[in-house]
């Protein structure tokens, strides 16, 4: 990621942080409505769900620019992530939703180069979590 | 050299220096879900240098040793490919590798699957450089579901066969690994960096990378090099131009160009001879060219069983290494390497294959035991090219009868018979005068004389078979038993009577065995081949088949024998003896077991021989379609056994004619006579298909004239059965009158049942003879013969008829019209059946209106109460009287409009 990218992502998360249970729950509906196969993956308590994932977002937000701890982050989380039995192929998946879901919220305020900093953090982040070991 | 420090180099776990594995996750899920599964025996991963393939194969070895299954890395190379198995030594069992006799891939596929306890995971770098022994052994691992195999490589273009099959087969997966794309390239540097990338660098990178792993690697080295590539305030930024070279090549050139002495030494031998030990290494006192090689991530430690290997990272390393090594520095390395592995004294065989290989890749003497196992090896895996490369070092070096034989054999195999004759005949030349003087000279005695036997049968064969030189071939064997004073020794003896009898000359064949004594069991076991084809082609079919028979008996008895032949031939000389005493069905049911037992072996010779016998069984059984299936799929096979494809040409342009296919039969006359002269078995017979193409291009007189032609050849060299075949064709064509005289001649001396009817057959078409045609017809369709029978009966018919008795012709025509409903449309001359205008019976219309409604034979019998012999006795009447050609034309001809599709 570029720092003007790094930079766009925190801008974006500024700007939605009181609506983050709104998109947090707004992409999970999508994200099922698309991906029916995918909710036997997430079990459990769906509020603390979406509590926990708009909580990761903000805190690896913060450490793009500190990789040694993004990726002792990503480690653990990766390493749930596949024992919930992630595949990579979900990856891609969850991806085009939050896109999707963010642009249809933020509309006109998320830009092309706001797209592309999200696309390239998420990125990023799911390359981290599926380094093996 | 590096100083000798003794503090051992300890690897760790992961690959130290490795850049994140990024952007093949999918991929991996793959490989590993179809590991895991059983679903695939391995993948073929094919890409680009420095696209990312051992990557992927050694994270795929990584989950495999998380689940607890063993693993293995084989680099295959041009060098180690010079020596069969070598590159997989490191894994063959020492048991195998004790022996001193040739390296069986069975049995060491067999015994590494046997030393496993769950199947190995393989990563076989450069797959397509696999050595012909080392693929099958693992085509044998992988069929056997003992092996998981993820081969790497830059093309599959040059995949060996062994693989290839199993590729076809499905169970050997093909991926095509893609350059990352820009996302990856992203994560990957923001990763690798630790950090942010500002734009202009991101987007440098990615551009001149162009998703090229390896490629991205080296730029980002180079430009940290040279200062372009810097960090400010923890984002990475370009602080001028990066380097310019135009390829990944020559970037790699240029940094290994910048490394010390030892550190490029040392890098030069990993990549013509590694992986090396890691204690070797040290022992030698590369310690520390290993720690800054290390360092500079351009080596892998690499954990394998106890010990541990020093590789390099990456293979584009060692291409651009060996591309700018001269052929002198090359040399030097593998004749050093070669040295230190034998100076350990080779404690194990798979060291004895590296070290052999190298010394080829050196160009110095390798020990000529170990090139003959490895000459053996590659000759039991049927890979010729390898047995010969190996033996004729070893003849080189040695001179020795037995590496010329190996050698000569290898050549004659391959096709090369000019070059066979050049080892071959002073190899020969040595063993007799040897054998002729009382003082052998050195290196040969008369202890030879097996060896000489061997050597005067792969000359001759060579002569005979490939330089189209039998008065040679008939020297060598006449010289070989002059000079060994062994005046009936059965080897040399059935050699000469095989190919007198297959050179045409079936009586000199005869007689010369007939001075054989024939009491010892071996020698009536390795002369039963020839004595079978002399007697069958001069017409004593009947003994030649007890001969035969006898002769399967007599070689099981033998057991494994240097000299007598595939006991499959054995049966073929059976049955065709059995084809031309008339037996066509027995021969028919024999043929198809024994060709089902050559596909499962995988025996091309068997196959051809067997697909040649059916071909010609059936053409005489009156099936030229299905005669024409088993001729098209033997003749890729045949073009490899010239006397063999021409009798597969001869007949695909009889059972062409017959099918009215002109330009097929015009296409195998013309490849016939493209072949040229050469020893032929049955060339005679070649005039058939001369005849029959004539006739169906409308020359009937040529036609004619050709079987005279060569029927008189056949008499001239007393082939009996052929000139009796050749005469049968020339009645059948329009000449009875000019055959029948010789024609009865030899069927009177004949043992055949074929040979009475034909000359029957003759007879009647020639005197106009009711009762031989009766005798003709009824013997043909006795044997199943059913064109021929079919001719017969229509023949008869036109004979009562023109004595007026109409009624009796009319029941022949519906004989005929029966068996010519089974000769799939054969068209000869003879086979035409003048058509009547009846009214049909009740049950004839209720059966045709069935027929025409496409329901089948089975369902009509099972609807009316029928059998089934009944249905179609019906409608052969029906046809007859309609004048029809089968059921698709019964519809219009009933008055029903369009017809219905045909054999529903």
């Amino acid at each position: 990621m570029t720092p003007d990218q790094v930079a766009s992502v925190r801008s974006t998360l500024a700007a939605i942080e009181a609506d983050l249970p709104t998109v947090t729950a707004r992409f999970y509906n999508e994200l099922f409505a698309r991906h029916p196969e995918v909710r036997a993956l997430f079990t459990g308590d769906q509020d603390a769900l979406q509590q926990k994932f708009a909580a990761e977002i903000l805190v690896l937000a913060t450490l793009l620019d500190k990789v040694d701890e993004l990726t002792a982050h990503t480690a653990d989380l990766g390493r749930r992530h596949a024992g919930y039995g992630v595949r990579a192929a979900n990856y891609a998946q969850v991806r085009d939703v939050l896109l999707s879901v963010l642009k249809e919220i933020l509309g006109d305020q998320f830009g092309e180069q706001d797209e592309l900093a999200w696309r390239r953090m998420y990125h990023l982040v799911a390359t981290a979590m599926q380094i093996p070991g | 050299m590096a100083g000798g420090t003794t503090e051992a180099i300890r690897p760790g776990t992961a690959r130290p220096g490795a850049w994140p594995f990024v952007g093949r996750a999918i991929a991996l899920d793959r490989i590993v879900d179809s590991m895991a599964d059983g679903s695939l025996d391995g993948w073929l991963v094919v890409g680009a240098g420095g696209v990312g393939k051992s990557r992927l194969a050694a994270e795929t070895l990584a989950v495999a040793e998380r689940a607890g299954r063993p693993t293995g890395h084989v680099v295959a190379s041009a060098a180690l490919s010079s020596i069969p198995l070598a590159c997989l030594s490191h894994l063959l069992p020492v048991e195998v590798l004790t022996g001193a006799d040739e390296l069986d891939v069975v049995r060491v596929a067999a015994t590494i699957r046997a030393g496993l306890d769950a199947p190995l995971v393989l990563h076989v770098d450069e797959i397509d450089l696999l050595d012909h022994a080392s693929a099958v052994v693992l085509a044998q691992l992988m069929a056997a579901r003992s092996a998981f195999v993820v081969g790497t490589a830059r093309s599959v273009g040059g995949l060996n066969d062994a693989l290839a099959v199993h590729q076809r087969s499905g169970r050997l997966a093909r991926l095509d690994l893609e350059p990352l794309v820009d996302d990856d390239v992203d994560a990957l540097l923001h990763l690798a960096l630790g950090g942010p990338v500002a734009a202009p660098l991101g987007q440098q990178l990615w551009m001149r990378s162009t998703g090229n792993v390896l490629f991205l690697r080296e730029l980002v080295q180079a430009g940290r090099d040279a200062g372009a590539i810097t960090d400010a305030d923890g984002v990475w930024r370009l602080a001028r131009n990066l380097p310019t070279p135009a390829a990944l090549q020559e970037l790699v050139q240029q940094r290994l160009a910048g490394l010390g002495g030892d550190e490029t030494d040392l890098l030069e031998r990993l990549a013509l001879c590694g992986p090396l030990s890691l204690t070797d290494l040290e022992r030698r006192g590369w310690t520390a060219a290993v720690e800054a090689l290390e360092a500079a991530e351009l080596i892998d430690l690499v954990p394998d069983n106890r010990r541990h290997h020093v590789t390099l990272s990456h293979p584009m390393h060692a291409d651009v290494l060996r591309d700018g090594m001269r052929t002198s520095r090359s040399r030097q390395i593998y004749r050093e390497e070669a040295e230190v592995l034998e100076g350990h004294g080779l404690r194990r065989r798979t060291d004895a294959l590296r070290a052999a290989s190298w010394r080829l890749q050196a160009g110095i003497e390798v020990d000529p035991a170990l090139l003959r196992v490895a000459a053996d090896t590659a000759r039991s895996t049927g890979d010729l090219a390898s047995t010969a490369r190996l033996a004729e070092r070893a003849w080189l070096d040695t001179g020795a009868p037995r590496d010329g034989l190996v050698l000569g054999e290898a050549l004659m195999s391959s096709g090369r018979a000019a070059e066979a004759e050049a080892v071959l005949e002073p190899t020969y030349t040595r063993l007799m005068d040897a054998a002729g003087s009382p003082e052998p000279p050195d290196g040969a005695s008369s202890a030879d004389a097996p060896i000489l036997t061997l050597v005067a049968d792969c000359r001759s064969m060579n002569a005979y078979w490939g330089l189209a030189d039998p008065e040679l071939a008939y020297r060598v064997l006449q010289d070989a038993r002059a000079v060994l004073g062994l005046a009936d020794d059965p080897d040399l003896l059935g050699a000469e009577a095989w190919m007198l009898a297959f050179d045409g000359r079936p009586h000199d064949a005869i007689a010369l065995l007939a001075a054989m004594d024939l009491a010892p069991l071996r020698a009536r076991a390795v002369t039963a081949i020839p004595r079978t084809a002399a007697l069958t082609l001069v017409g004593r079919t009947h003994e030649a088949v007890e001969i035969a028979r006898a002769g399967q008996r007599e070689r099981a008895e033998l057991g494994p024998d240097p000299v007598a032949a595939n006991p499959r031939l054995h049966v073929s000389g059976e049955i065709f003896a059995l084809t031309e005493d008339g037996r066509l069905v027995e021969a028919c049911e024999l043929a198809l077991v024994v060709h089902d037992e050559a596909v499962a072996d995988d025996d091309v010779f068997g196959m051809v021989f067997m697909g040649l016998s059916l071909g010609r069984l059936w053409l005489r059984r009156g099936r030229p379609r299905t005669a024409l299936s088993w001729y098209r799929q033997i003749q890729p096979l045949a073009t490899f056994l010239r006397p063999m494809h021409r009798l597969t040409l001869v007949g695909i342009a009889v059972a062409s004619a017959w099918i009215d296919d002109e330009a097929a039969a015009r296409r195998a006359v013309e490849e016939l006579h493209d072949l040229g002269p050469g020893p032929s078995f049955l060339a005679p017979e070649v005039g058939l298909a001369e005849a029959w193409l004539a006739w169906v291009e409308g020359h009937p007189d040529q036609a004619r004239a050709a079987c005279f032609d060569r029927a008189a050849e056949a008499r001239a060299s007393g082939q009996a059965t052929a000139e009796l075949n050749l005469l049968l064709d020339a009645a059948r064509l329009g000449a009875a009158k000019d055959a029948v005289e010789r024609v009865e001649e030899l069927a009177a001396v004949s043992q055949s049942a074929f040979a009475a009817a034909a000359a029957s057959l003759v007879a009647g078409l020639a005197r106009d003879d009711v009762d031989a045609l009766a005798a003709a017809g009824a013997g043909f369709e006795g044997i199943d013969a059913q064109l021929l029978a079919g001719e017969a009966f229509v023949a008869l018919a036109e004979a009562r008829r023109r004595r007026g008795e109409a009624r009796e012709a009319t029941a022949a025509e519906h004989t005929a019209t029966l068996l010519l409903a089974c000769t799939e449309e054969a068209r000869t001359p003879g086979a035409t059946v003048a058509s009547a205008v009846v009214p049909l019976s009740s049950r004839e219309r209720e059966i045709a209106l069935l027929a025409a409604d496409g329901v089948s034979s089975k369902a009509i019998a099972e609807r009316l109460f029928l059998s089934v012999r009944t249905v179609n006795n019906h409608l052969g009447n029906i046809y007859t009287k309609l004048g029809v050609n089968g059921r698709g034309e019964l519809g219009p001809a009933l008055g029903l409009g369009g017809g219905s599709d045909e054999g529903r």
